[in-house]
């Protein structure tokens, strides 16, 4: 079962790809062994009529039709990955405008933590390592740095986004199902990289506003 | 012995030049490999503490630089210089010292980034060095400042080189070795060239700008108006070219490896030759697919995804011709060929898993994972290093004369081959893993595909003992190979192997039915490889005509002078450590003035040495026919110098653009200095233009006048700049306007540093003028520097506007 919409997203897509390269891959490489196996030297080999020879500008050889049925291929196969990987970055990039109250979260990395601020009130709520969400609700991070290059992903979320000194950069997702996921950081940041983690905590809605509301600071 | 010493170390010939490379960069691959393979040991098993953070980040660096820079390309630049004069008729390059030269900076470079491991700490942060990390805050070793200045020599050596092959491949062919006529490998380097000479400069500006930001305490990267997404886009206009720039030269050779034991000609060659044309063209507009993820905007990233993957069109093209080549054939399966083969294949798989990362919406989940990881190493070492080593065995009978050991090649080439599908396959499987990181958890499932890839990694290492060990016991007692033991047809198997010092006794002329003749003789006896010796070009006469001279030149100032810009750089780089505050910087003076003395000798001993270097006039040379090999160098070097340039006023732009706190023109540089400036430099040209005339009427004295009008013109602006940079330092313009301040200072502080050159060249020209020369037809070296001079002062022509109008 997928975890958010994103994974799903990214899973139909990797899909995609993932057919299509596997079909390219086995003809070609099916093409390379059987020419190998086929016309490798043997007793009864026919010695090709067109060797070059030391001493004379090898002849000249190939059809323009090759290259263009070549590139027809190639077209017709590239395209439909363009296609969707546009509609793919359109959603992504598309944050939705409205979130329910508690699930438009400020991220900011530090060497070597998270830290995620809600809008709580009259005061910022800042958790450190912990990211809390409700399930099923769009969440919408925006993310920055407060020091180095990091970049912020969760692990089986299929998701990701650069988290760069003075600029904020949107993600934003769909969880499905309630649990814990890892935070991690992607870009080498300096000693702590391999343990700059947190935890995406998906909560129950319920468990959720609970929580939310426990954190008000009037 | 001393004898053979003072030859490797003092050698201008190609080929010699050729074998230091590929005995450097086997030996560098050697290192880069092992610290590979401690890397893997520590990510074995989940939770290891083999290595320390710090240990293993300084270990993913410099593994990256060294394959890249020191291993990949000069690997593939030592076959370039032994095989490119052979294979277009032509006795040596147009530069043999320069080519010397580029070798030594090579290697210090290399040796510098080796030694930042024991001055403490080596660059620690990827190749790709991401801002502002890299700034001195965050980072205050010298790891970066060592390897900052091991990148500008690496960087200056490979200017020289793509100059030095730029202007030997377009100026020195052989008499109807028309363009369309060189072999792809050929064809491969002269691309490589070109993406060489674009791209590197960018680089180059990269490093300098870090450079100063470390030592001097100027902002580029550290700032946020500057800061990751300059670097970003300054790296990867360079990264991703790079990219080609060590994969073409493999594909250079498997695609005249393939077509050589097919036993038929390359499928389609023109069309692999146009695809790689259009490959070059097309990687300088691909490099936002490294910045998908960093915010640059839906617009930009969906131009990048369509860029990226219709770059691989081109390469459907070249790899089905490759395959193509087979039909029909006699395919000889010798270890070159597997090579090759296997080559193609690894790089099947590299393209393929490439079009995933080329999707931006894939992007934001493979980011930064291990598939990124399996997807590069699939190109470089799958498809560049298997490929090399393929040409290693190609070519080890015409460089050695000797032949290796086939068997021992075969089992070499299996378990290559089985351990590289072991190390990197199960990295695609990894594609929730970050890159570069010590270690990880058990719980997160990734230990059993570590502990595979490990393994892999250990039998693809140790294989490469079975390499070195072939290579280096056939060398000595290897059978004789004979000229050309392949049966192949591009023009280096017509020489004796090893060939002799000059290469050739009589140029090969092509003729336009396509034979080649050597002297009078048409062509070769069949062209068969018959191994009587009959008709071969060179017999055991070697001619001692003044044409020949050079291949037995010595010189000893390429090395003294690339040891002086070693010793210059490491008093440059390991200093006290940088600060914020400018002036708290210490350059390790000794060695500086240790530096410069060695390099002022070096450069009047290369200056005054009686090199010559014979020029001649019946090759074919389209598209340059009517100028020389210098003034083409020259311009070559210019071209360079544009992107540099360019480079810093992109940058110039950048971080204007993107503060909101600029201050307005006039306020913070002085208009009158600026106008004033640009008048006394456009005066200089005037004056660089008169001396020429006067050169060419043999005015002694009006060229003396001339000369010393320019000299005293380029003081002066150097003295108006000098006062202008100092009012305003003293006037704590860092502590209030700290980007204004950087860039002005980096980009007229480089322009000025190139007005003080022209100013040493100028003394230089006086001096001769003044004993008499240049007025006697033989004014060239007034031509080339009056090139340099107006090109300083139209780069100054832009950047007066930039700083004092605007």
């Amino acid at each position: 079962m997928a975890v958010s919409s994103t994974q799903v997203q990214f899973d139909s897509l990797f899909g995609l790809f993932t057919y299509l390269a596997l079909t390219v891959g086995i003809v070609v490489f099916s093409f390379l062994i059987y020419l190998i196996i086929r016309y490798r030297e043997k007793p009864s080999s026919r010695q090709p009529s067109d060797t070059p020879i030391l001493g004379r500008s090898p002849p000249s050889r190939g059809h323009s039709r090759t290259v263009i049925l070549t590139l027809t291929l190639s077209t017709i196969i590239i395209v439909p990955l363009i296609i969707g990987s546009f509609g793919a970055v359109d959603k992504i990039l598309t944050p939705p405008q409205n979130v329910c109250q508690g699930c438009a979260i400020e991220v900011t990395a530090h060497q070597f933590y998270w830290q995620f601020t809600y809008s709580n009130g009259t005061k910022p709520y800042r958790t450190v390592g912990i990211l809390r969400v409700p399930v099923e609700q769009n969440i919408r991070l925006n993310v920055t740095s407060a020091d180095v290059f990091h970049d912020f992903g969760i692990i089986g979320y299929d998701i990701k986004t650069d988290a760069i000194p003075g600029r904020t950069n949107t993600i934003w997702f769909y969880p499905d199902i309630t649990g814990n996921f890892t935070i991690q950081c992607f870009e080498l940041c300096g000693v702590g990289h391999a343990t700059m983690k947190g935890t995406l905590m998906v909560m129950t809605q319920s468990a959720y506003s609970a929580w939310y509301n426990s954190t008000v600071v009037h | 012995m001393l004898a053979s010493a003072r030859r490797w170390l003092y050698t201008t010939n190609h080929k010699d030049v050729g074998i230091l490379y590929l005995i450097t960069s086997i030996f560098l691959f050697a290192a880069a490999g092992v610290l590979a393979l401690t890397m893997r040991t520590q990510l074995s098993v989940p939770g290891n503490t083999l290595l320390t953070a710090d240990i293993y980040n300084q270990f993913v660096t410099v593994h990256g630089m060294l394959m890249i820079f020191w291993v990949l390309s000069p690997l593939a630049f030592g076959f370039a210089n032994f095989i490119i004069p052979l294979q277009i008729g032509c006795r040596d390059l147009a530069f043999p010292r320069l080519n010397a030269m580029s070798y030594w900076f090579f290697l210090f470079s290399g040796v510098m980034m080796i030694l930042s491991f024991f001055f403490g700490a080596a660059p620690d942060l990827g190749w790709t060095l991401y801002s502002p990390q890299t700034a001195a805050l965050f980072t205050p070793t010298i790891g970066f400042n060592l390897g900052a200045g091991a990148l500008i020599l690496m960087t200056v050596s490979i200017t020289m080189s793509s100059v030095n092959f730029l202007v030997t491949m377009l100026k020195m062919r052989a008499p109807g070795l028309k363009l369309r006529y060189m072999s792809v490998f050929s064809w491969a380097i002269l691309i490589t060239i070109f993406m060489m000479l674009y791209a590197f400069p960018s680089f180059l500006a990269a490093v300098v700008l870090l450079y100063v930001d470390r030592a001097f305490g100027t902002v580029y990267f550290s700032s946020i108006q500057g800061g990751s997404l300059l670097w970003d886009n300054v790296f990867w206009f360079f990264g991703h070219p790079e990219v080609y720039i060590v994969l073409f030269p493999a594909l250079g050779i498997i695609a005249d490896i393939i077509p050589t034991f097919a036993r038929r000609p390359l499928y389609g060659a023109k069309y692999v030759i146009g695809a790689m044309v259009l490959v070059a063209m097309l990687s300088f507009a691909v490099w936002g697919h490294h910045m998908f993820v960093t915010g640059i905007g839906i617009v930009s990233t969906k131009l990048y995804t369509v860029t990226t993957i219709a770059i691989s069109l081109p390469f459907d093209v070249m790899i089905i011709s490759l395959i193509e080549t087979l039909g029909m054939a006699k395919l000889r399966l010798k270890a070159p060929a597997l090579f090759a083969l296997g080559a193609v294949a690894n790089f099947i798989v590299g393209g393929i898993t490439g079009i995933f990362l080329a999707s931006v919406a894939l992007d934001y989940a493979l980011r930064g994972t291990y598939f990124v990881v399996a997807h590069f190493h699939y190109l470089m070492v799958g498809a560049s290093i298997i490929g090399l080593i393929g040409g290693l065995y190609y070519w080890f009978p015409k460089i050695t004369g000797r032949m290796y050991d086939e068997k021992l090649a075969k089992i070499h080439f299996v378990i290559s081959m089985i351990g590289f599908q072991i190390l990197y396959f199960p990295m695609f499987l990894l594609l929730d893993m970050p890159r570069r990181v010590v270690t990880y958890t058990p719980d997160t499932g990734w230990g059993l595909l570590n502990l595979t890839a490990t393994l892999g990694g250990f039998i693809f290492g140790g294989a490469q003992l079975l390499l070195f060990y072939n290579l280096y016991r056939s060398s000595r007692i290897g059978p004789p190979s004979g000229p050309n033991p392949w049966e192949a047809w591009t023009l280096e198997w017509a020489l004796p192997s090893p060939p002799p010092p000059h290469d050739f006794d009589v140029i090969p002329t092509f003729s336009g039915d396509g034979t080649i003749r050597f002297g009078t003789s048409p062509g070769l006896p069949n062209g068969s490889g018959q191994p009587s010796g009959i008709g071969y070009p060179n017999g055991s006469s070697v001619k001692h005509d003044s044409s020949l001279l050079h291949s037995e030149g010595l010189s000893p100032w390429p090395i003294l002078m690339a040891f002086a810009a070693f010793i210059l750089f490491l008093g440059l780089t390991i200093g006290k450590p940088a600060n914020p505050q400018p002036v708290s910087y210490q350059p390790f003076w000794p060695l500086i003035a240790d530096g410069v003395i060695l390099g002022v000798i070096s450069l009047f001993g290369y200056s005054r040495e009686k090199f010559t270097v014979h020029e001649d006039t019946h090759v074919e040379s389209w598209p340059f026919k009517q100028v020389p090999n210098m003034k083409l160098g020259i311009w070559t070097f210019l071209g360079a110098e544009v992107i540099f340039f360019g480079v810093l006023i992109g940058s110039y732009f950048f971080v204007r653009t993107n503060d909101a706190a600029w201050p307005p023109a006039g306020t913070l540089f002085d208009i009158r200095n600026g106008f004033a400036m640009t008048l006394v430099l456009l005066t200089s040209s005037l004056t660089a233009i008169m001396a020429l005339a006067s050169a060419r009427a043999g005015n002694r004295s009006g060229l003396i006048a001339s000369l010393g009008g320019t000299l005293v013109l380029g003081a002066a602006f150097l003295y108006i700049k000098a006062g202008e940079w100092f009012s305003l330092g003293g006037s704590g313009v860092f502590q209030n306007y700290s980007l204004p301040a950087t860039s002005y200072f980096i980009t007229t502080g480089t322009h000025g540093v190139h007005v003080f050159a022209g100013m040493c060249m100028t003394v230089y020209l006086l001096a001769n003028a003044i004993k008499g020369k240049y007025i006697n037809g033989d004014h060239t070296a007034l031509e080339h520097f009056g090139l340099y001079w107006h090109f300083v002062d139209i780069v100054w022509v832009f950047l007066f506007p930039l700083f004092y109008l605007i």
